[in-house]
């Protein structure tokens, strides 16, 4: 029998072979072991593949730090296919659009999205409840997979007004995966935090990082992120990993010295500012922090910069990103930054147009302006568009302005990011002109199609956009007004 | 007089006063986020004189339970020593 083909599932199914009785995964209070994750997969996997009759191709995971979560996100790389996430906290309508455009074979449910299960499943042919997904002999032929073929598939914020599918191969994510298993050497002793949604690529890291080191993953409640010195301790993590927004919102929670566990710190998704770096670093004295940078479509992350004190590479208070992975080249192009190498995505899911505009000579142009030091290590700078990160979710203001332009009586629609806070926006502001009733009922309707974090906290109505030298729309003038009216509230509210 | 807790959690919030009630919790509508849960432990640390655990900062996330806990640390019964 040949050894089959290397693929995401890989390492962790080796892991749990190796120790099976070793914790995977604490989510909700519950310890998993590596057994009992690698068993309850095969039973899913199963259940999908006898449904189909064949090898499955792309499976929705609709559950949200649960052990459905998880466990189905192992199980759908066993029946062979890419796993898709799915948010429960977004509007079931957006998440009904993904499953569709998706074209699930399969989707896999928890307890708490079984209920929403009606209004999605005319999109699937196959539906299983991953608590009790029945009596199945659990999967030991796992279906072959190819190496170039699709290990997930996830949405992000799109500028033509809906989401775009970014797909990701298994050798993509093997190469990070190496390339950093290498870098963190971390070991069947370590606790890993997860923070991120597993609709942000991020999580990726979180699961395959943790689990093909055979060490073990716990799960966070948003909530318990707000006191991260608290679970950190509770747990004894070694390793965290989240977006900086974390740290800044914990920012008076997290004491010099107030966790010394940690060995490694890592930040990614948005600007690290020093001061943030610092503050952490202060506050988990035994742990490398480092700074990672990368757009879903590069697979994870695709620099890296290791903090040890203020960099004289450091512009506008932010901590460089670094360099290129290893095996990864980057090029300037007019202050445009651009990736290529085996962590490029093979492009947009059944979007050739937007592919070809993006994919360019085997890179992928980010969108983001950078400048590369003398020392080789390179600094962000900004963005080239208006792509807003509101904690750490990139948000394509288009999308926003998309919806709210659909609303009757909005003529015209233009969202920035604001509050900022330490170089990160928190939230989004809107302007309107055209005629509107009630600015509650505008973000009540926004709120039935965009995730919370895109629903704008505040809706400002103007006679018209002030316009800048070029003729477009001046946003720094925006972001001015919004600082300026914070507390004015020109629309009277029914 | 320290302000109405409605109020103050109204403010942190961004909502209207009269779409409080106990059952509202963390997450339950957009605007109970992660960062106006934030602004909203700090408001009740600031307008009630309160330190507001890490612990407590979890578990507070009801607008039931943190009505509870406001009402049982501004008793006006004398404080015992604990």
């Amino acid at each position: 029998m040949t050894p089959e083909t290397r693929s995401l599932r890989t390492g962790v199914l080796a892991s749990a072979a190796i120790h099976p009785n070793a914790p995977a995964l604490v989510v909700r209070g519950q310890t998993i072991t590596y057994e009992a994750l690698a068993l309850r997969a095969r039973v899913l996997a199963a259940a999908i593949v006898r449904a189909l009759g064949r090898p499955a191709s792309r499976v929705g995971i609709f559950a949200a730090r649960s052990e459905v979560a998880y466990v189905g996100t192992l199980g759908a790389l066993c029946s062979g296919a890419a796993f898709v996430p799915l948010n429960p906290k977004h509007p079931i309508e957006r998440t009904r659009s993904m499953a569709r455009r998706a074209e699930l074979d399969a989707i896999i449910v928890d307890q708490d999205t079984a209920p929403q299960l009606d209004a999605i499943a005319g999109e699937v042919r196959v539906l299983i409840h991953g608590d009790q997904p029945g009596e199945h002999v659990p999967l030991t032929d796992y279906p072959a997979v190819d190496p170039d073929s699709l290990a997930y598939l996830l949405f992000t914020s799109g500028t033509t007004g809906e989401p775009k599918g970014v797909g990701i191969t298994h050798r993509n994510a093997l190469h990070y995966l190496d390339v950093m298993g290498a870098r963190y050497a971390l070991t069947p002793n370590d606790r890993c935090s997860q923070t991120f949604d597993q609709t942000f690529d991020l999580s990726v890291h979180d699961l395959f990082m943790t689990w093909n080191a055979g060490a073990c993953l716990y799960a966070m409640a948003p909530i318990e992120m707000l006191a991260p010195a608290r679970f950190v301790n509770a747990h004894g993590l070694t390793a965290w990993f989240s977006v900086p927004s974390a740290a800044v919102l914990a920012r008076e929670r997290i004491p010099p010295g107030s966790m010394p566990g940690l060995r490694w710190s890592l930040f990614c998704g948005e600007p690290l500012t020093n001061e943030t770096a610092e503050r952490w670093q202060a506050a988990a004295p035994n742990s490398t922090v480092e700074n990672l940078y990368g757009p879903t479509e590069l697979t994870i992350a695709c620099f890296a910069y290791r903090w040890g004190g203020l960099a004289p590479e450091s512009l506008n208070g932010i901590v460089p990103i670094g360099r290129p992975l290893t095996g990864l080249t980057a090029r300037v192009v007019d202050e445009e930054l651009w990736v290529g190498g085996p962590q490029t995505s093979p492009g947009y899911w059944r979007d050739p147009k937007q592919t070809q505009e993006k994919f360019v000579d085997g890179y992928y142009k980010t969108g983001d302006r950078v400048v590369e030091h003398p020392s080789g290590v390179y600094s962000y700078l900004g963005r080239v568009d208006h792509q807003l990160k509101i904690l750490g979710f990139r948000v394509e203001p288009a999308e926003i302005e998309g919806v709210l332009r659909q609303q009757p009586g909005v003529t015209g629609a233009v969202a920035i990011g604001y509050p900022v806070a330490q170089a990160q926006a928190l939230g989004v502001v809107a302007f309107v002109t055209g005629t509107i009733e009630s600015r509650d009922a505008l973000r009540r309707a926004a709120a039935t199609v965009l995730p919370a974090y895109m629903v704008p906290n505040t809706i400002v109505r103007l006679d018209q956009f002030p316009l800048n030298a070029n003729g477009k729309v001046d946003r720094a003038e925006l972001l001015r007004l919004a600082a300026a009216g914070e507390t004015r509230d020109p629309i009277p509210v029914p | 007089m320290p302000m109405p807790l409605a109020e103050v959690v109204a403010n942190a919030l961004r909502v209207d006063p009269a779409a409080l009630n106990d059952d509202l919790e963390f997450n339950s509508i957009p605007e109970w986020d992660s960062v106006n849960h934030v602004a909203l432990i700090l408001s009740l640390e600031e307008t009630y004189g309160l330190t507001i655990s890490d612990e407590q900062i979890v578990t507070l996330t009801r607008y039931g339970t943190i009505r509870e806990f406001i009402e049982a640390h501004t008793s006006t019964a004398p404080a015992l020593a604990s």
